[in-house]
C-alpha cells in the first residue's frame, strides 16, 4: 500500500510518538511505529508495553491499511530531509520503500498484526478537567513519588476521585504531596499512574485552556490531548489511605518568606550529611534557626525570621524535601505546622488549602 | 500448543486450578532435563493468556492473545533467560521485571512470567525476585522451570507451589518417539535416561557416532589401553555437559552389572563388554570414579577450564584401571 505525507505536517507528532519507544528493545516490533490509515488520516502507535502514545497525521493522499515502520530510523530520515518535502511510503511485503525529493530509502517492516497495541476498551470512568489545572495538579506532586521502591504501588501517583473533588498524592514513605481541585463526579474511585507514564504527561501537558479528557478503564488510563492520545497502564496495587497521614493544622503555624527559607535551606544544605541530608530546626518566638554539621565536623548556622507565637520546638528534617516543596508551592509565603519535635511538619503555601505537603522528622 | 502426552496428569491439576479459580502464583516446574518441562510451561502460558481454550484447557490458536503469542509479541507475557545460555541470570533483568510487575496486564486477563532455567538466578536476582514471589498483584503467575531445584535457594522453593515431572513408562516415551520418526527409540532413550526429549536431541548420526567414538575411548582406558591426554584433546570440542551425562551412565551400567544387574541397563547394546568390566574392575574404585563424574558436571557451570577438567578425570579412569589391576 502507498501513503503520501508532508514532511512538516508529521514530523512533530512522529518525534512524540517515537519517544516513548525505548532505545534497548527486545522485542523488535516494539522499535517499530504501527501506522492505521483510513484513506484521509493516519494513526500512529508507539508503545513500550508499559505506554502507549497514538498521534494523528493528515494524508495527502493514500489508501486504507495498516503497516510498521522502525521508529527512529523514520524519524531520522523525516527529520533530516527539507523542509515541507513530500514524503511518499510505498510498503511491500518485507520492504519498504520512502522516497523523499531526491532521496530514496528502502526500510525493513514487521507484521503489523503482531503488534501489541491496545484494545480500546469502553471506560469505567471519566473526568474531564481544564488542561492547565491537571498540569498544575501533577507538576505540584509528581516529585514526591518513590522511585524503584519494593512497595510497588508507591512508584506512582494516585488520582483520587471523590464525588466533589478530584485529588492527586505522591509519597514515598518520607515525605507526601497532595493537590486537589474542585470537580463534581458521578462515580468515586481511585487509580494509580506508573511513574513513567507520569512523566510522560508532564511533557505533554502545556498551560492551555482547552479541556482533557481522561478515561479510566480496569487496567489502564486514557488521555486525549489535542490529537495525541496517551494511555498506560495502571498499578495493580491499594494505595495507603493518605488521609491519615496528613496532620491537622494544629497549634501555632510558623508564617515565614517561602524564597528567603528556601534560600537559607540551600545555603545550610551545602554542610549538612551528603547522604542523610539532615538538618536541625530550633523554632522559638518570630524566629528559625537552621543548624547543619558535616561528619567533617563543619558546621552552619543560619537564622531566618518568622512569624511564630508558640512554644520553643526542636526538630530535624531531610533538607533536600525541604526545598523541594517550597520550590512546588507558588505563594509568597508559606505557613508550616509541627506540633512536636517527633511529630511530621505540615506545609502548604498561605491560604491555598488545595496543595499540602507533608515531611517526616528525622533525628539528625 | 498442547503439553505432551505423559504430561496429562500435572495438565488436568493445573487447569482444574485454574477452572476453580485456585490457581497457585509460582509454579516451580521440577524434573529431569528433557522431560518437556519448557514445551509444557509455553503451552501453559498460552492457555493461559488465550480468550477462549477449548475444553481441555489448551489455548485456541485463533485469539489475539494466541497470535500474539505466537509473535512473540504477548505484553503480558514476560521470559527471562540468562543472557547465554549456561551463564547466570543476573539481577538486572529481574529487577526489571519486579519494576513491571505491579502494573495492571495489558490485555485484562494474567500476566506469565517464565524463569528458565530459574536454578540460574545468581545470589542477588534470586534474592530480588522474592518479594515478589511472596505477594505479587492479582492475576499473576511465575513459572519457574529447573531440572536442578537443590541449587536454588530455599526461600524461593518454598514460595513456589512444586509440580514434579517423572520420565513417562518406556511405552508411552517409545510410541511418542515412534511418531517423531525415530528408529533407535530403545538404544537412545537408554542413553537419555528415560527423557524423550533428549533421546529426540539424540537422534542424530552424529551424536551416536560421538557416542561410539567417546565410548571406545572410554572402555578402551578402562582396559588399560589410549593416552588419557590424547583423548582429552579429541574430547574438549563435544558437548561436555552430554559427555559427563553419558560416562555417568556407564558407570552406573557397570556398577549395576557388577552387584548382579538386576536393573534395567541404560545402554542395552553394551551389556556384554560392560559385563566383562563388572567382573574385572574394582567396586569401589568405580564408585569414586562415578563421584568424580557427578563433581565433573558441577565444575561445568563453573568457570574452571574443560581442558583441565576432562584431563584430571581421565586419569582418573586410568588410574581406577591400575588399581582394580593391581588387586588381581
Amino acid at each position: 500500500m502507498k501513503i503520501v505525507i508532508n514532511r512538516d505536517a508529521v514530523l512533530e507528532p512522529l518525534q512524540l510518538v517515537a519517544g516513548v519507544i525505548e532505545r534497548k528493545q527486545t522485542l523488535p516490533i516494539l522499535s517499530n511505529l504501527l501506522f492505521i490509515c483510513d484513506g484521509e488520516e493516519a494513526e500512529i502507535v508507539g508503545t513500550d508495553t508499559e505506554v502507549e502514545m497514538r498521534a494523528r497525521i493528515p494524508l495527502v493522499s493514500g489508501e486504507s491499511g495498516s503497516f510498521t515502520l522502525p521508529a527512529k530510523k523514520f524519524t531520522e530520515i523525516c527529520k533530516t530531509i527539507s523542509e515541507g518535502d513530500e514524503i511518499r511510503v510505498d510498503v511491500g511485503t518485507d520492504r519498504a520503500k520512502v522516497n523523499a525529493g531526491k532521496s530514496r530509502f528502502s526500510l525493513g517492516v514487521l507484521d503489523p498484526s503482531d503488534f501489541p497495541s491496545l484494545e480500546t476498551t469502553a471506560p469505567i470512568n471519566r473526568i474531564t478537567l481544564e488542561e492547565a489545572t491537571l498540569k498544575q495538579m501533577v507538576e505540584k506532586t509528581h516529585f514526591a513519588m518513590a522511585i524503584q521502591d519494593v512497595r510497588y504501588y508507591l512508584n506512582g501517583m494516585l488520582v483520587d476521585i471523590q464525588e466533589e473533588l478530584v485529588a492527586t498524592v505522591a509519597t514515598d514513605g518520607h515525605r507526601l504531596a497532595t493537590n486537589r481541585t474542585a470537580c463534581s463526579n458521578e462515580t468515586p474511585g481511585q487509580i494509580l499512574v506508573p511513574r513513567k507514564a507520569v512523566l510522560e504527561i508532564t511533557r505533554l501537558l502545556k498551560d492551555r485552556k482547552g479541556m482533557v479528557e481522561m478515561d479510566i478503564t480496569a487496567t489502564h488510563v486514557r488521555l486525549q490531548i489535542g490529537n495525541v492520545t496517551f494511555i498506560s497502564k495502571l498499578i495493580d496495587g491499594r494505595y495507603p489511605d493518605y488521609n491519615r497521614v496528613i496532620p491537622r493544622e494544629m497549634g501555632e503555624p510558623i508564617t515565614a518568606d517561602r524564597e528567603a527559607l528556601r534560600q537559607a535551606l540551600i545555603r545550610t544544605s551545602i554542610l549538612s550529611n551528603e547522604k542523610f541530608r539532615g538538618i536541625n530546626i530550633e523554632i522559638t518566638k518570630d524566629n528559625m534557626k537552621l543548624l547543619a554539621h558535616n561528619p567533617e565536623q563543619e558546621e552552619a548556622e543560619e537564622e531566618v525570621e518568622v512569624e511564630y507565637d508558640g512554644e520553643r520546638l526542636s526538630v530535624g528534617f531531610n533538607v533536600g524535601y525541604m526545598i523541594e516543596v517550597l520550590g512546588a508551592i507558588d505563594e509568597d509565603k508559606v505557613q508550616l505546622w509541627i506540633a512536636n519535635s517527633q511529630s511530621s511538619c505540615l506545609l502548604r503555601g498561605y491560604n491555598n488549602e488545595d496543595s499540602r505537603y507533608v515531611i517526616m522528622p528525622m533525628r539528625v | 500448543m498442547q503439553p505432551h502426552p505423559w504430561q496429562a496428569p500435572q495438565w488436568r491439576q493445573l487447569i482444574a486450578a485454574k477452572q476453580a479459580d485456585r490457581l497457585h502464583h509460582a509454579l516451580l516446574l521440577d524434573g529431569a532435563q528433557g522431560l518437556g518441562k519448557r514445551d509444557f510451561a509455553e503451552a501453559f502460558a498460552a492457555a493461559l493468556l488465550c480468550a477462549a481454550p477449548d475444553e481441555e484447557g489448551v489455548a485456541c490458536g485463533k485469539c489475539k492473545g494466541c497470535l500474539l503469542f505466537k509473535a512473540g509479541t504477548h505484553p503480558d507475557l514476560h521470559l527471562i533467560a540468562p543472557e547465554e545460555a549456561g551463564k547466570d541470570i543476573l539481577v538486572a533483568p529481574i529487577r526489571e521485571h519486579v519494576q513491571r510487575a505491579g502494573l495492571s496486564s495489558q490485555l485484562g486477563g494474567y500476566k506469565v512470567t517464565l524463569i528458565d532455567p530459574a536454578d540460574a538466578m545468581n545470589l542477588s536476582a534470586a534474592n530480588s525476585l522474592l518479594k515478589n514471589l511472596e505477594e505479587p498483584v492479582s492475576w499473576t503467575v511465575m513459572l519457574l522451570i529447573s531440572a536442578h531445584p537443590s541449587r536454588m535457594l530455599a526461600t524461593i522453593r518454598s514460595r513456589c507451589q512444586r509440580l514434579q515431572f517423572a520420565p513417562p513408562s518406556p511405552e508411552l516415551a517409545l510410541e511418542w518417539l515412534q511418531r517423531q520418526g525415530v528408529v533407535d527409540g530403545r538404544l537412545l532413550l537408554g542413553m537419555a535416561g528415560g527423557a524423550p526429549l533428549r533421546a529426540l536431541a539424540l537422534n542424530d548420526d552424529g551424536v551416536l557416532a560421538m557416542r561410539r567414538e567417546a565410548l571406545s575411548d572410554f572402555l578402551g582406558l578402562l582396559e588399560g589401553r589410549g593416552d588419557a591426554v590424547e583423548i582429552a584433546g579429541r574430547w574438549e570440542k563435544h558437548d561436555l555437559e552430554r559427555l559427563f551425562y553419558w560416562m555417568s551412565g556407564w558407570l552406573i551400567d557397570i556398577l549395576g552389572l557388577s552387584s548382579g544387574g538386576a536393573r534395567s541397563p541404560a545402554n542395552p547394546d553394551m551389556v556384554e563388554r560392560f559385563t566383562a568390566l563388572a567382573a574385572r574392575l574394582d567396586g569401589r574404585a568405580l564408585f569414586s570414579l562415578l563421584d568424580k563424574v557427578h563433581e565433573g558436571r558441577r565444575g561445568l557451570r563453573g568457570s574452571l577450564n574443560p581442558r583441565l577438567l576432562l584431563e584430571d578425570l581421565l586419569l582418573a579412569v586410568v588410574q581406577c584401571a591400575k588399581v582394580s589391576g593391581g588387586n588381581r
